[in-house]
């Protein structure tokens, strides 16, 4: 009797942390979507990777040169990747939902001028991203506000 | 001892079967861009605010440490009570600079940036102190100090306009700061309705109330940003302040060639003590053109290296009663001197905005 009551409570709690688990799991992925950056200049789209979440560039207001060449990565410090093309570069990496709407232990890159920052990243509401990169400490930085986008269909 | 087993079981199972689920998803690789073009946005029109930048600008220093030396050079100073004219040599006049940057508000809607700054210029003359002019005295032995706080706003209006003020409060002598007294408090700031028209072009008009010609000042104030289209050239100026050419290497390695005003006033009330001047409230005037080149780096990530190199031009080094600016019209003032022009280099570290 005594060892089915346990079983009973351990099933019980297992039930209820898969529940929360679920719930936060839900939580944290309404950062998944597309998201448009303050300036107008780029989208993003967040997706999941493993328990992380990152991001990539998919859209550029002005996407070619000039001449008409594709818009790559040429400020990048490393030789080996200034050839990469911007649409498709991944520019948010390693994020972790912390809870409270949260996005911590990640980076953001901006390819105006080849760096790499820290960054957090905070959903206001479900439609708004708060994202600020930061050197070192949070002090030293500045927050972009994103708004989510919708695909219109073709 | 099974019950436990039964629940870390359990517990594990529960956590390993969530892992399995999130380890499945990956950015996709490939995938057809076009589809980004029409969107909408999910709460009505997003509005977008221009940035305080533009493409290719040179950073901004959210912390530097720098160290400024001027070479040998000639002070010719003026009659004063009953002490004659006396020309001095001055082997250097060095000065240490430290400015810091707080960025407490900085979003799309608003930049506010608090600042405190720190200026210490020493002088280094030829002869001893025994065959000094009294105001050259002063400098050898107290030098002159600046202790500054100040604050500027950046405000979007929308997507083309935006708005700058400026507000600077600083406290300059030749006394140290717990002898600084009421005169020593000098405020100046400026406001800038400003345009940008494309990410390669901000410009601005307004006005400032400046010490850079020495005197308080009200001036009408320019602001020039501009990359030219091959990003490699470009230009950034706030008249009557500064103005240089940028030639861009890469991002992170920049050329500057310009020039700066640089001036303010100082209450002398040393120089009045040690020599019981009869007079109420002595300002040094001081303003000099220091045109330039620059040449700024990144030395490891948002640690930037500035080398400067040039020559000092002093406009003024008067000293008068109070601070106000003097027009040709008005009284002489109570010491004309003569500071010579000499070279001069700066170096400074700093750590650049992202």
């Amino acid at each position: 009797m005594k060892n089915i009551l346990i079983l009973v409570l351990g099933l019980f709690f297992t039930i209820n942390s898969t529940f929360a688990q679920e719930s936060e799991t839900a939580d944290a992925d309404k950062i998944i979507g597309v998201w448009e950056v303050g300036s107008g200049k780029a989208r993003v789209k967040v997706t999941k990777y493993g328990d992380k979440y990152g991001g990539k560039i998919v859209w550029l207001k002005e996407p070619t040169y000039p001449d008409g060449t594709k818009k790559v990565d040429k400020n990048n410090p490393d030789d080996g990747k200034k050839t990469t093309p911007l649409l498709g570069l991944n520019n948010l990496l390693g994020f972790s939902y912390k809870g409270k709407s949260e996005y911590d232990g990640g980076t953001i890159y901006d390819p105006e001028n080849g760096s790499n920052y820290n960054c957090v990243i905070t959903l206001e509401d479900d439609n708004t991203l708060k994202v600020r990169g930061y050197i070192g400490v949070q002090l030293f930085g500045r927050t972009d506000t994103w708004k989510r986008v919708i695909l219109k269909a073709k | 001892m099974n019950r436990f087993l039964t629940i870390a079981a359990l517990l594990l199972f529960s956590n390993a079967f969530s892992q399995v689920k999130t380890d499945t998803l990956k950015i996709e690789e490939e995938e057809d861009f076009s589809q980004y073009d029409n969107v909408e946005t999910s709460s009505g029109n997003n509005k977008v605010f221009c940035s305080q930048k533009i493409v290719g600008l040179s950073p901004a220093k959210l912390i530097s440490i720098g160290f400024d030396f001027v070479g040998a050079h000639n002070l010719l100073s003026d009659t004063v009570s009953n002490f004659f004219d006396y020309t001095s040599s001055i082997n250097n006049n060095t000065g240490v600079r430290f400015a810091a940057n707080f960025p407490v508000i900085s979003n799309n809607k608003m930049i506010l940036n608090l600042g405190v700054n720190y200026l210490d210029f020493k002088y280094q003359f030829a002869q001893s102190s025994n065959n000094l002019h009294p105001l050259n005295n002063t400098l050898a032995k107290h030098g002159l100090r600046s202790y500054g706080a100040n604050g500027t706003l950046f405000k979007p209006l929308n997507n083309k306009h935006f708005i700058i003020a400026q507000a600077s409060f600083d406290f300059n002598s030749s006394s140290k700061i717990e002898e600084f007294e009421n005169n020593t408090l000098k405020i100046s700031g400026a406001a800038i309705f400003g345009f940008k028209p494309h990410e390669r072009l901000q410009y601005g008009f307004g006005v400032t109330r400046t010490y850079r010609g020495g005197g308080i000042n009200y001036l009408p104030v320019i602001l020039y940003n501009y990359t030219f289209t091959n990003k490699k050239w470009g230009i950034e100026m706030l008249l009557p302040a500064r103005a240089n050419v940028r030639y861009t290497f890469n991002a992170r390695n920049l050329l500057f060639a310009g020039f700066e005003v640089e001036g303010n006033s100082y209450a002398l009330n040393k120089f009045k003590q040690d020599y019981n001047l009869p007079y109420n409230n002595l300002q040094l005037h001081r303003s000099e053109i220091r045109p330039r080149l620059t040449y700024e780096f990144s030395v490891y990530k948002f640690i930037w290296l500035s080398l400067q190199a040039g020559y000092r031009l002093s406009y003024k080094f008067n000293i008068d009663e109070g601070d106000n600016y003097k027009t040709i019209s008005d009284t002489p003032y109570l010491m004309e001197n003569n500071l010579k022009g000499s070279y001069y280099f700066n170096v400074s570290l700093n750590l650049v905005s992202p």
